[in-house]
Order: structure tokens, then C-alpha cells, then sequence
């Protein structure tokens, strides 16, 4: 055990960590699953309601999250601009060509605790719709957080070598006709 | 007399005016009662809380001879009760007592008070005091250079400190002196003079175990650069090191968060020979240096935070006593 | 009332009392009294039944037995930190006053007031405290497990 000065010790206990979590091909409900925990604090032993012990998140590639079902068509995102006539509702496709990191921003939004910390925790919520981060956040990262679902490989993404040897339950005759 | 010639006149003055105006009357009516006096109560009360602080023993219900006797069994120890009593009595006490009664016009013989002060004591006591600390604490800390241990001597034997423990054994009350409050260095020295007339009635035995059971728990949840006072730790490790014949130490960053924030957190390890020594996080890197300096040093002299607990059961013999008192 | 409301404090003892030795903290103890009020009757019991037991049981701590013309029977308790506490025994037996006094004889003299947690440490941990690099390999910190350009 190491005995640090106690001055020294508060300030590594509250540090905060940067954390990465890759959100290509993860439904966004997952994916803020897993944030609200951090940007609360709540994965730290000395997690206390009334202390402000979040951390950074970073999310990239939130331009590729995967919607499961028909959601990307059927869930919409309806908001009121406060005038007559001002409801507005766009589908999640919409809104997601539109911002190509607002649902996951939305969707964490909504799963953080409504009080007045939730502006703040939304500061340490770093997006980008792609996997490109600026330098001096790469610098500040400490730890990627494990992806909740396993990402599939798509067809195009197998070499001919692999389809080829890809076992195979009947080979079709020579004369067979694909419909 | 007067007044209660002039009451009844009052009344019926009063009573005329309200006669006049119905209003008056109205507030007469609801009046408090003139033989109830509510307000007697806030008065003493405030009367009590503005009153200057007295001595205890200004006070009713003091018997000194008794409170000196339950001074003695509180503390578990055989005083000679004489002895006891001298530890009390401070040379300014001496001096004012003999000046009030030359005020009061007594010949020189009875104004002599044949009391002897606690300076002797005093001495006596802190200077065993003071000894008896540095060997129990060479005992236990060996590694620890003489400069950290008279740190930790000086701490526990400083005027603040020996008047925080003498003020919670209520050590003042009894106190014969001159000022009221009484003022820190007469109590530190009452204090010391207590402990001298322990050394003096009980023998250095058992005087040492009071020492050690009233000072050495002082030091419960303190660090040890919070008494000790190093300027540069680096410079004392790098001495220490050289002593122990070891390489001197390699400040690398082991690691590090948010470095391009305004809060960043760097951890800096010390590697001698290719082996880490010690690690220490701070806001800087030169203060997270420094920092690992510390703890390699806290970790050197066996002062680390989760260092055995100080042993308070009985010695098997006086050994750090009789070298205290032989080095006297 | 929430805890947050009332007047709380740590879990602690005056001088770090019974690490080194047990010193009782009440200093002494005064038997206010009427030696004629009904409501007397019990405490002038236990001067004369159990007021020598109690000194002698207790060396430490100084009787003072005073019968005064006053309002109301007292105890009046003082303790080494300072502290003067007011018991008052009108119409109590004698059986009672001693309870009560072996009661102040035990206490500390601190503020009798919610204490915050049944214990108290001032070194919190015995591994060493958490921070946020606890348990995390120092390499770590060099890139994210994802981002490894150098």
C-alpha cells in the first residue's frame, strides 16, 4: 500500500478518466446504457449522489449504429417548438441523416437522471459520427469500454478464400436453376 | 416609600385617560399582571451569559485538597500528594500572592509564602518527557533519521499541543497562576511539571507509560510530513539513498489522466536500478515528483499509513525509561 | 426531521480516551439540594444512604454535596473538556439519582447529539485508498486499446 500525502490522494480519487466506446453497429439504447453508468460515476466505489464524480465518455462512429426491427422507419422523434403548429416529428432515419450523432446524444439524454447535474453530464458526452477524434482528447483517454453487442461481418467484408472454404450443408447440381 | 405613594396616583391618572379614550383602555386591560415578572428570567439569563469567565475555584463548591486527590486516581497514578500540589504552583502565583498581602499591610514575616514553585519540576519533567519520546521513538521507528524523530518530539512537546492535552485533563483549574485564562506557556509548564512530579513519586517506570499514554495517542491519523516539515524530499530521498549505497532514483510518468484538461492527474514512479521504488500521483508532474519522493521516504523510515499500531500494553521492563533517565 | 436537519457529529472520544488509558471524564459532581422540599425528599435520601458509596466508588470524581435553599433539585455534572451538564432530580428516589449519577460518571461530556456513523477511522483504508487508476496496468495510459498509432 502506498501512503499519499492527503492532499495528493484527493485529487488522484477524484480525477476523471476518459473512456471510448465504439458505437459501430450497437443499438443506442445499449450504448447509453453503458455511458449514463459513467458520466454518473456509479461504476466508482466512491460513487455518492450528492458528489460529482462523473467521467468523460467518448463515442465515435455513431453514424453506424444499428436500430434493430423497423425502427430506423416507424421510431419517431417528435419535438414542439413552443408556437402554434410547432410539432414536429421526424423519423429516426431523418433525424439521423439530418445528425448523424443526435440519436445517441438523444438517447442518453434521456436515460440520464432528470436533475439538474443532467446538463452537465451531457458536457463530459463526446460524440463523433465517425472515428475520427481531435488530438488532444485521444491524448486524455484511458479505457474503451467493451462493446455491448458483437459486430457482425457483412458478406462483402469476406475474401473469396474464406466463402470458398465456408462449409457448405448441399451442394447444388450443376443444372440447378435459382429462381 | 415613595413609589408606592406615587402608585396609586399612577392608576387613577391612567384610569382618567382611559376614561377619555376607549383605546385605552382596551391596552389597560390586557396588560400583564404588575406581580408577574416575565422578564426576570431573560435577565438572569443574560446576566449569567455576559458575566466575565471566573475561575473554578471562584466559583462555590471547591475543595482543593479533594480535587487534587481525584486529580491523582483519574490519571490511574500515586502522586505524593505533596509533590502533586507544588506541580501547581507557578512562580507567578508565588509573586502576586506575596504582593496582595504586602497590599494588605502584613509584616514581612507572614507575607513570606512558604511555597516552593514548579519550576524544578517542570524542568525535570520535560526534560524526561523529551528523552523518553526520542527513545520510544528510535525504538520503533529505527530507520528514522534523528532530524524526523526530533520533528516528532518537538511536535508532541509543543506548547499547542501539551495545552490541548492539559486543557481536556482540565489541568487549568487547578493551575495556581497569576492570569486568568492561563495563558499556554504556564500551563505547558504546569503540565511538564506534573509529569515531574510523577518521575518524582512513581519512578521513571511508570512515568514513562503516562507520557507515552497521553502524547503518543496524539499522533493518531497524522502523516508524517505533516509534522515533519521536508522542503525537499527529493534531495533528503536521494541523501537517504546514497547511504544505503543504492543508485540514485529515476523519475519516469507511469501514468496519467485528462493531461489536456485543466485537472490532469500524472503518476510519476521512482525506478532505482530498473525497480520501482515508489509512485506518487499529483497535479504536476514535478508535484507528483515530489509526491513519490514521499512516499518512498515514508516507506524507507517505516512510516507508511498502514504501519503496525502503536503498542500500548504494558512494557515487559522500563528499558526506554531507564536509558531516559540515565541519559539525564 | 431529516438527518440532515438535526445537529450531528463524528463518532470520537476526548484525547483519544482509552488508547493509551481510561481516564473518566467527569471531573466532579454537585448535589444541589433543599433540605426541607417535598420534592428534596429523595435526594436527601440518597445523601444519607448511598452518597458515601457513591464517592467511594468513584475516587475520581469529586462529591460536592450542598443544601441550599433553592428552587429545584440539581445534579450538576462537570467534565474535563468543559462541559457542565443539569440534571434535574425533583420528586426522583434515591435508587434514581444513583442510576443518574452512574450515568454522568460514564459519559464523555461531549454533545449528546446524533452521531453520524457507529464508527469512526481516520485512516480509511487499509489497501490504500481507490483512485481511478487502481488495478489498471500502467501501459495503459499510453493510447486506448482501439487507437494504438505509436
Amino acid at each position: 500500500m502506498a501512503s499519499y500525502t492527503k492532499a495528493a490522494q484527493q485529487w488522484a480519487t477524484f480525477a476523471r478518466a476518459w473512456y471510448l466506446l465504439d458505437a459501430k453497429m450497437q443499438p443506442p439504447g445499449k450504448i447509453a446504457a453503458a455511458t449514463v453508468i459513467r458520466l454518473e460515476g456509479r461504476h466508482k466505489p466512491i460513487y455518492h449522489a450528492l458528489s460529482d464524480c462523473g467521467d468523460h465518455v467518448v463515442i465515435i462512429n455513431t453514424r453506424h449504429i444499428a436500430f434493430s426491427g423497423n425502427k430506423w422507419e416507424q421510431k419517431v422523434y417528435s419535438s414542439h417548438t413552443g408556437y402554434p403548429g410547432g410539432f414536429k416529428q421526424v423519423t429516426a432515419t431523418q433525424l439521423h441523416l439530418k445528425d448523424p450523432t443526435a440519436i445517441v446524444k438523444l438517447t442518453v439524454y434521456r436515460m440520464l437522471p432528470k436533475n439538474l447535474q443532467r446538463r452537465t453530464m451531457m458536457q463530459r458526452l463526446h460524440l463523433f459520427p465517425e472515428d475520427i477524434i481531435p488530438e488532444d482528447i485521444q491524448k486524455n483517454l484511458l479505457q474503451e469500454i467493451p462493446q455491448p453487442r458483437a459486430v457482425p461481418k457483412r458478406l462483402d467484408e469476406y475474401t473469396p478464400e474464406e466463402i470458398a472454404a465456408f462449409p457448405k450443408v448441399w451442394i447444388p447440381p450443376k443444372d440447378f436453376r435459382r429462381k | 416609600m415613595a413609589a408606592r405613594l406615587l402608585l396609586p396616583a399612577s392608576r387613577r391618572l391612567l384610569a382618567g385617560f382611559g376614561t377619555g379614550a376607549g383605546a385605552g383602555r382596551v391596552a389597560l386591560s390586557t396588560a400583564p399582571r404588575r406581580d408577574k415578572k416575565r422578564w426576570l428570567r431573560a435577565y438572569l439569563e443574560q446576566q449569567r451569559l455576559e458575566a466575565p469567565p471566573q475561575r473554578r475555584s471562584e466559583k462555590p463548591n471547591w475543595d482543593y485538597h479533594a480535587e487534587i486527590q481525584a486529580f491523582s486516581h483519574r490519571l490511574h497514578e500515586n502522586f505524593s500528594l505533596n509533590l502533586l500540589k507544588t506541580a501547581f504552583v507557578n512562580s507567578c502565583y508565588i509573586e502576586s500572592e506575596e504582593a496582595r498581602r504586602r497590599e494588605l499591610g502584613l509584616d514581612k514575616e507572614t507575607v513570606a509564602l512558604n511555597l516552593q514553585d514548579n519550576s524544578k519540576l517542570a524542568e525535570q519533567g520535560m526534560s524526561f518527557s523529551r528523552s523518553f519520546l526520542t527513545q520510544c521513538f528510535e525504538g520503533a521507528y529505527p530507520d528514522l533519521p534523528a532530524k524526523g524523530i526530533g520533528a516528532l518530539v518537538d511536535f508532541l512537546t509543543s506548547q499547542e499541543l501539551v495545552c490541548y492535552v492539559a486543557q481536556n485533563l482540565s489541568v487549568q483549574d487547578l493551575t495556581l497562576c497569576k492570569d486568568f485564562p492561563v495563558p499556554p506557556d504556564v500551563l505547558q509548564r504546569t503540565f511538564f511539571a506534573v509529569i515531574g512530579a510523577l518521575l518524582d513519586s512513581s519512578g521513571p517506570e511508570k512515568t514513562g507509560i503516562f507520557v507515552r499514554d497521553f502524547f503518543i495517542p496524539q499522533l493518531i491519523g497524522k502523516d508524517l510530513f505533516e509534522i515533519w516539515e521536508v522542503v525537499n524530499p527529493m534531495g533528503l530521498l536521494v541523501e537517504e539513498l546514497t547511504k544505503r549505497n543504492i543508485s540514485s532514483p529515476e523519475p519516469r510518468i507511469t501514468r496519467q489522466l485528462g493531461v489536456s484538461t485543466v485537472l490532469p492527474l500524472y503518476f510519476v514512479g521512482l525506478y532505482c536500478d530498473k525497480k520501482i521504488i515508489a509512485e506518487g500521483p499529483g497535479e504536476t508532474l514535478l508535484a507528483a515528483e515530489e509526491e513519490a519522493a514521499r512516499v518512498a521516504l515514508r516507506k524507507l523510515y517505516g512510516y507508511t499509513e498502514n504501519r503496525r499500531p502503536w503498542d500500548y500494553s504494558k512494557p515487559k521492563q522500563g528499558l526506554a525509561a531507564e536509558k531516559a533517565i540515565s541519559s539525564n | 426531521m431529516t438527518g440532515r436537519g438535526s445537529p450531528s457529529r463524528f463518532l470520537t472520544a476526548v484525547l483519544h480516551n482509552g488508547v493509551g488509558r481510561y481516564v473518566r471524564q467527569l471531573q466532579r459532581l454537585q448535589l444541589l439540594f433543599s433540605p426541607t422540599a417535598a420534592d428534596a425528599r429523595g435526594a436527601r435520601q440518597f445523601v444519607e444512604e448511598a452518597a458515601l458509596d457513591f464517592a467511594r466508588r468513584h475516587p475520581d470524581v469529586v462529591l460536592y454535596v450542598s443544601p441550599r435553599a433553592g428552587p429545584a433539585p440539581l445534579l450538576l455534572a462537570e467534565y474535563l473538556n468543559g462541559t457542565v451538564r443539569e440534571e434535574l432530580i425533583a420528586s426522583m428516589t434515591s435508587e434514581e439519582i444513583l442510576q443518574l449519577a452512574t450515568k454522568l460518571a460514564g459519559q464523555s461530556g461531549l454533545d449528546i447529539i446524533r452521531i453520524r456513523k457507529p464508527f469512526h477511522t481516520d485512516n480509511p483504508s487499509v489497501q490504500g485508498q481507490w483512485h481511478p487508476l487502481t488495478n489498471k496496468p500502467s501501459a495503459l495510459t499510453v493510447r486506448g486499446p482501439r487507437l494504438q498509432p505509436q
